[in-house]
């Protein structure tokens, strides 16, 4: 009975009504497509480190000068750095955690042809980066001081050993244990290298994080310079210590010239700096769609408010004849809710178009599920409701004895 | 229209002054997001060196071979080989002159001890580059021809690195070391307005480059390869580490590296380009190199090139939003407008049954309508103001503060052209906004509201 009120009164009050259901629908497929972008983006966002990043430091170290003698140098600067009050532990490294440095690293599972290759971190750590990096050992051992390989990039004999994370050796070696397995890494290590152990997953360089493989990192105990290879050094602080010795190493490192520091970080901001890229355009895309929400409601609130001053008499004559003032906010929510799925509908269409040209056009993620469209259209029509429940209230205080007066 | 229309349209705006300040902001939320978004598309849109763009053509052919089926459009293809290069250069032509490129960088260090090092990214190529894109210098000039190949240590630094390193002096002659190699300055460039260095293929927006060296003088030295290459996985491994190890072997492969570029007088010199260029695919067939089976070539000038790339997908996603956003806001405007208008039935009617024509109606209405239009587009630009800081301000935090704050902000500035698009765009959508309101309002029936 309602409803064949409602739409006989869509046929009089036409213009508000389109105006109300195309406000609805373009919000919806502004909103939808912001989250369903905003979900793909953020796929992956802060996974756990496995690390205490707070209190690990690195230094991005560049030699240039061809007279410095670097395996020396190297040693004086680890002097320097450990002599420093805060600092605990220190090791050379070329990748560090959430930082790849230089890209395309792999293990393969054997030096034929036809091996299957895995996207790796690859850790270069010295003797200490045990105590460094501080992870748990699941099986097997930590390699010996012995077996740490030292030597310039060209001519280094690259280790006989070396240990991975649980994930990789899952991934590499499915049910059977790799303890004892040979793998292969690129670049520059065609000759195979035993595993020893394997250790509890942290968090590898970015390109590896890029690439949905976080968890595959191999620990290699080696330490390596040369003329433009890059040896960066990874520092464990005492708890609260890292910002803080932050100009102090800088300054120890800047005491020999013919080197370059890019900077000296505490892996924090590393950490941060590897998801910030794509959190920032996610957080627009959901700011300019709360906006988008608030101005919608405010929208509904003004035009319902339009029809409840258009229909001052009618409603007035409803409760003369007996209507209740239950009645009358019942029937504006009816009838906002109707407009509301006529636009969530239309909408829905839409948004699967936009998705459409968003994915093809501008490469971003398509994905719609049905079940956050779902909510996010609950979610709107709640919000709808809201906004026009505020004119409804207002009409069913009407007095009824507006009918009294004439016209 | 007359006085009489202003005072009218003046006393209507202030009947319902919540209702007008409704619409303004309304308005002008929708223009200020429009702009925003509208304003960083725009700027990556701007054509670099826009005197001279249409004659300045970039050269590229496809030498992947048939397996890689990873999609690219032609501007995205790899850049030429070093043996290809060279041969396009010396080859007979219609380019009036060529200039080639790559990407390297250096650790540049000044022999006065308290000026820490500098980690400077910029292009090695040969003499032609500066006068082919126009580049400005402060001091000093560019190395003559012979210093292209010979090796010669000598270097063109940017304005801002001279600041850096010499405090902005005249620095032509002072020496510094270049990844350990001493090394003449015999230029500095001046401001460069360019955006973003196109020439290396990278459109890099972040930091402008700060230095530029002979081609023979960063072989020589082998100093690092920092653009992007495009190596075959065989020939990665024979080459190592194609950005630092040996550059001989990088020289003597097939991997793509060296940027191309051609200065020709007119666009039928270009189409004879590429039809050279095009046979010359075909004599590199013959030797098995180029073996897809149909290898495109592009040879296009600096204007289309930017329209090829477009800007960034993120950035075009966003305008997509905003104009949906803008929709949105004027449905909005729509309705506040129909409400505001209708609330004045009663003086309307009142009017016509006076003898107001429906003309005098309208113009009435129409005047109050633009001149909220005009408020709304200035309430936009003043609020599009606050959204390009915050969107500048999100760009330098997503990027860690690595960028030059100098170089991106010109991204996220609004100029005069867009000031103008922003005013018209408002005025324009909200007279759209308005015609239902005022057609509305306008076929009032005279005196029929007056019964009471």
């Amino acid at each position: 009975m309602e409803l064949k009120h409602i739409l006989a009164s869509f046929r009089r009050n036409n213009a508000v009504s389109i105006l109300i259901i195309l406000q609805i629908s373009i919000t919806l497929v502004m909103v939808s497509n912001s989250v369903f972008i905003t979900l793909e983006v953020l796929k992956g966002w802060r996974q756990p480190t496995g690390l205490n990043e707070e209190n690990l430091i690195w230094v991005y170290n560049q030699f240039y000068d061809p007279n410095l003698n670097l395996e020396d140098q190297i040693q004086r600067d680890l002097k320097d750095i450990n002599s420093l009050p805060g600092v605990m532990s220190a090791t050379t490294t070329l990748e560090v955690p959430f930082e790849s440095v230089s890209s395309f690293r792999w293990a393969f599972d054997s030096g034929k042809e036809d091996a299957a290759r895995y996207q790796i971190s690859l850790l270069d750590f010295d003797d200490h980066g045990k105590d460094v990096l501080n992870v748990e050992l699941i099986e097997g051992r930590w390699y010996l001081p012995t077996e740490v390989a030292y030597g310039d990039i060209s001519s280094i004999t690259f280790p006989s050993v070396v240990l991975m994370s649980e994930t990789l050796a899952s991934t590499m070696f499915q049910n059977e244990s790799a303890l004892g397995k040979t793998v292969y890494l690129q670049p520059n290590g065609l000759e195979g290298a035993e595993v020893i152990g394997i250790y509890k997953d942290f968090m590898g360089g970015d390109t590896a994080v890029y690439r949905d493989v976080p968890y595959n990192t191999v620990i290699r105990p080696m330490r390596a310079w040369g003329q433009d290879y890059t040896t960066n050094y990874l520092i464990k602080a005492e708890p609260g210590a890292a910002s803080g010795l932050l100009d102090h190493i800088e300054e120890a490192l800047y005491g020999t010239r013919g080197r370059y520091i890019v900077f000296t970080e505490v892996l924090t901001r590393t950490l941060k700096r590897l998801y910030d890229g794509r959190t920032s355009f996610a957080f627009t895309m959901l700011g300019v769609s709360a906006i988008c929400m608030i101005i919608t409601s405010l929208g509904i609130i003004g035009l319902v408010s339009l029809s409840v001053s258009q229909r001052y008499k009618q409603i007035g004559t409803k409760r003369a004849l007996g209507a209740t003032k239950w009645q009358v906010i019942q029937y504006f929510l009816l009838e906002n809710t109707v407009l509301t799925s006529i636009g969530l509908m239309l909408g829905f269409i839409l948004s699967y178009g936009l998705n459409y040209v968003l994915a093809t056009q501008f490469n971003n993620p398509s994905l719609i599920e049905l079940k956050y469209w779902l909510l996010i259209a609950l979610v709107l029509w709640l919000i709808n409701l809201l906004a026009a429940s505020i004119p409804a209230k207002r009409a069913a205080n009407i007095d009824p004895a507006i009918v009294t007066r004439s016209a | 229209m007359n006085t009489q229309h202003f005072r009218e349209a003046k006393q209507s705006l202030k009947s319902r002054i919540s209702l007008s300040l409704l619409v303004v902001l309304t308005m002008g939320i929708g223009i200020a997001l429009l702009m925003t978004m509208l304003t960083t598309v725009y700027q990556q849109m701007r054509v670099p060196v826009p005197h001279i763009s249409h004659d300045r053509y970039l050269i590229l052919t496809d030498a992947r071979p048939s397996e890689d089926d990873t999609s690219m459009e032609s501007w995205q293809l790899p850049s030429f080989s070093w043996n290809d290069a060279q041969t396009l250069v010396t080859m007979e032509n219609p380019a009036v002159s060529q200039s080639i490129n790559f990407t390297s960088r250096a650790i540049l260090e000044v022999d006065e001890p308290s000026i820490r090092p500098v980690w400077a990214e910029g292009v090695a190529t040969d003499q032609v580059f500066f006068t082919l894109f126009d580049a400005p210098f402060l001091f000093g000039g560019p190395w003559n021809e012979e210093a292209n190949m010979s090796g010669e240590a000598v270097m063109v630094i940017s304005k801002e690195l001279n600041d850096r390193l010499f405090g902005g002096e005249n620095s032509v002659g002072k020496m510094l070391n270049a990844q350990g190699v001493r090394t003449t300055i015999i230029g500095v460039m001046d401001d460069w307005p360019i955006k973003a260095t196109f020439y290396d293929r990278s459109f890099s927006d972040r930091e402008m480059h700060h230095m530029f060296i002979p081609l023979g003088f960063a072989i020589q030295n082998n100093l690092m390869r920092s653009g992007v290459m495009y190596c075959l996985p065989e020939q990665r491994q024979a080459i190592g580490d194609v950005r630092r190890d040996d550059i001989s072997q990088l020289m003597a492969s097939d991997c793509g590296w060296i940027n191309v570029w051609a200065k020709m007088q007119s666009e039928g010199d270009a189409r004879e380009y590429d039809a050279m260029l095009k046979q010359f695919v075909e004599q590199q067939k013959a030797f098995g190199r180029y073996p897809r089976d149909d290898v495109r070539t592009l040879v296009t000038n600096l204007n289309e090139l930017v329209v090829m790339r477009g800007a960034d997908d993120w950035s075009r996603t966003l305008l997509v939003m905003a104009y949906l956003f803008f929709g949105v806001c004027l449905v909005n405007t729509v309705g506040i407008l129909l409400g505001k208008f209708l609330n004045q039935s009663k003086r309307v009617s009142l009017y016509r049954a006076l003898g107001a024509s429906k003309s005098y109606i309208l113009k009435q209405y129409l005047i109050e309508v633009l001149f909220l239009g005009l408020a709304g587009g200035i309430a936009g630009l003043i609020l599009a103001n606050l959204g390009l800081e915050v969107m500048f301000q999100v760009e330098m935090y997503q990027s860690d503060y690595d960028g030059d704050p100098k170089v991106v902000r010109q991204y996220f500035t609004l100029d005069f052209k867009l000031v103008f698009i922003a005013v018209a765009v408002s005025i324009s959508s909200i007279v759209l906004a308005g015609l239902y309101p005022i057609w509305k309002i306008c076929n009032i029936p005279p005196a029929s509201q007056l019964k009471n």
